[in-house]
């Protein structure tokens, strides 16, 4: 109930700064919010759905990837000191090179179709991944270790018991940082070689000059970034209520 | 029950655990008493098959401990309870994994926590609970498995004067009732003389007295004046060695 008020609240207010904007500065570049949303619904269906749809099975791809893939190795080198000793400075090496650089190599190498666009996506998010799930594996209380160890868990029930639902509420803490740079990179990796996508769609609309269109698309691509945020919200409200219940408790006590 | 020989830890290169010997009969308590850093909780993880010694053997009922064992119990320092798991997920968690039946873990599970008075917190988690409760979830999560040894590391330190009163009245009825053997390590001088059938004091990895207490099993001992004598004993045999 109270994240519906919330997003109401930032989408009325969202609006009324954009109306502010329309009315004011009266130029064509900001067309009215209100003709923007009619435009928007009227061509949902037919048109933006084919570019959202598109967007959606390569962001997906790219953070299911990111995220099987960043868990795998972080869990790996965040259990294994020696690991970390050979490949931590590897990450620490590759991590603040501005990966988007590499559109045109991966092109090259992947195609310029779909795999090259999922893959930058992927190399952009696994390091968020990878780091904050090494981390946080390092930082488990050893306590719960012992704990586990004491009443029998031992091998992989260690990590549906102990290691993942404690890194859980970080991972998704970091996926939540990821998903607006990944949406970035996805507008930024549809426009090249390709004629689907919402990144497509908005730059097109662009060069055509029809700004209502071009704000329909962004319209379309913050609700995206929306249904991603709810999603996480969802996952962690489900998975991660042990945190709210501790934050909760120690809120009555002050 | 319990024959601990010459045992040796070390830690980074410094002897933790010093040439340890002592036994307990099976249905005895013990209490390990001695200043932070004096090795008793290194003592309780060797006990408990946690870690291994570098020297030296535990043997529990005829078997040299090698590894965990299933009829020990353990509660650690912080209860060990995992905070993403519901008060009943963290005491069935034990069984679970020793493949009970789902009756019999319901059956086993409600006894226990009827008997500790824990059975409306079931769907919360150990952060929604107050320091005592939380600790009758970490008895109800070793009791469940049905120990005939339980090894607690300090386990009320965190926890007001009166619930820990509380807490050791609950342990003492416990071991009345099922003539569970104990160790308890404790920096507590009440409470090692309310809970420990035999009193080790340590120093240095060492223990360095190991002396009977005539008066425990009286769940009204705190109240009579020979549980002050044995405290002010105890107390002046660690002032002697500079432990007070």
């Amino acid at each position: 109930m109270k994240n519906k008020k919330s997003v109401i609240y930032a989408v009325v207010l969202i609006f009324l700064i954009w109306y502010g904007l329309y009315f004011f500065l009266e130029s064509n570049i900001i067309p009215s919010p209100i003709t923007v949303i009619i435009n928007f619904f009227s061509i949902f269906i037919p048109v933006i759905l084919p570019h959202l749809a598109m967007s959606l099975y390569r962001i997906l791809t790219a953070i299911f990837l990111a995220v099987f893939i960043g868990v795998l190795l972080g869990l790996l080198i965040g259990m294994n000191k020696k690991i970390d000793q050979y490949i931590s400075p590897v990450i620490y090496l590759i991590y603040p090179i501005p990966k988007i650089a590499f559109l045109p190599i991966f092109m090259l190498l992947f195609g310029l179709g779909d795999r090259s666009k999922i893959i930058l996506i992927m190399v952009i998010v696994i390091f968020q991944i990878i780091v904050t799930t090494r981390d946080s594996v390092k930082n488990i209380n050893p306590e719960y270790f012992h704990s586990a160890r004491s009443i029998g868990i031992k091998g992989l029930k260690v990590y549906q018991h102990v290691i993942i639902p404690a890194i859980l509420p970080q991972i998704l803490t970091a996926l939540r940082i990821t998903v607006g740079t990944s949406i970035a990179v996805l507008f930024y990796a549809e426009n090249f070689a390709t004629q689907y996508g919402i990144g497509y769609y908005i730059m097109n609309s662009w060069i055509m000059v029809n700004y209502v269109d071009m704000f329909s698309g962004i319209l379309a691509i913050s609700i995206l970034g929306l249904l991603f945020f709810q999603v996480i919200d969802i996952i962690e409200d489900r998975y991660c209520h042990w945190v709210k219940a501790g934050n909760q408790k120690s809120f009555e006590y002050k | 029950m319990i024959n601990v020989k010459n045992l040796d830890f070390s830690y980074q290169n410094q002897k933790v655990v010093k040439n340890i010997n002592f036994s307990l009969k099976e249905g005895k308590s013990c209490a390990i008493i001695g200043p932070s850093g004096c090795g008793k909780t290194t003592l309780i993880y060797l006990l408990a098959g946690l870690i291994k010694p570098d020297r030296g053997q535990i043997i529990i009922n005829s078997n040299l401990i090698k590894d965990i064992r299933e009829e020990t119990g353990v509660i650690l320092q912080n209860y060990g309870l995992f905070p993403w798991k519901t008060v009943y997920d963290n005491v069935v968690l034990g069984l679970r994994t020793r493949d009970y039946e789902k009756k019999e873990i319901k059956l086993i599970v409600n006894k226990v926590l009827d008997k500790l008075g824990i059975k409306e917190y079931v769907n919360k988690y150990p952060a929604e609970l107050s320091g005592g409760q939380r600790q009758r979830v970490a008895v109800a999560r070793s009791l469940v498995l049905k120990p005939d040894l339980l090894l607690m590391d300090e386990p009320f330190s965190a926890l007001d004067a009166l619930t820990r009163e509380e807490m050791q009245n609950l342990i003492l009825k416990i071991h009345k009732e099922n003539m569970l053997s104990y160790i308890i390590v404790t920096h507590n001088i009440d409470e090692a003389v309310f809970l420990g059938q035999k009193i080790a004091i340590m120093k240095q990895g060492e223990i360095i007295h190991l002396i009977d207490n005539p008066y425990f099993g009286d769940l009204r001992l705190r109240e009579k004046e020979e549980f002050f004598q044995q405290t002010k004993k105890l107390r002046m045999m660690m002032s002697e060695d500079d432990l007070l």
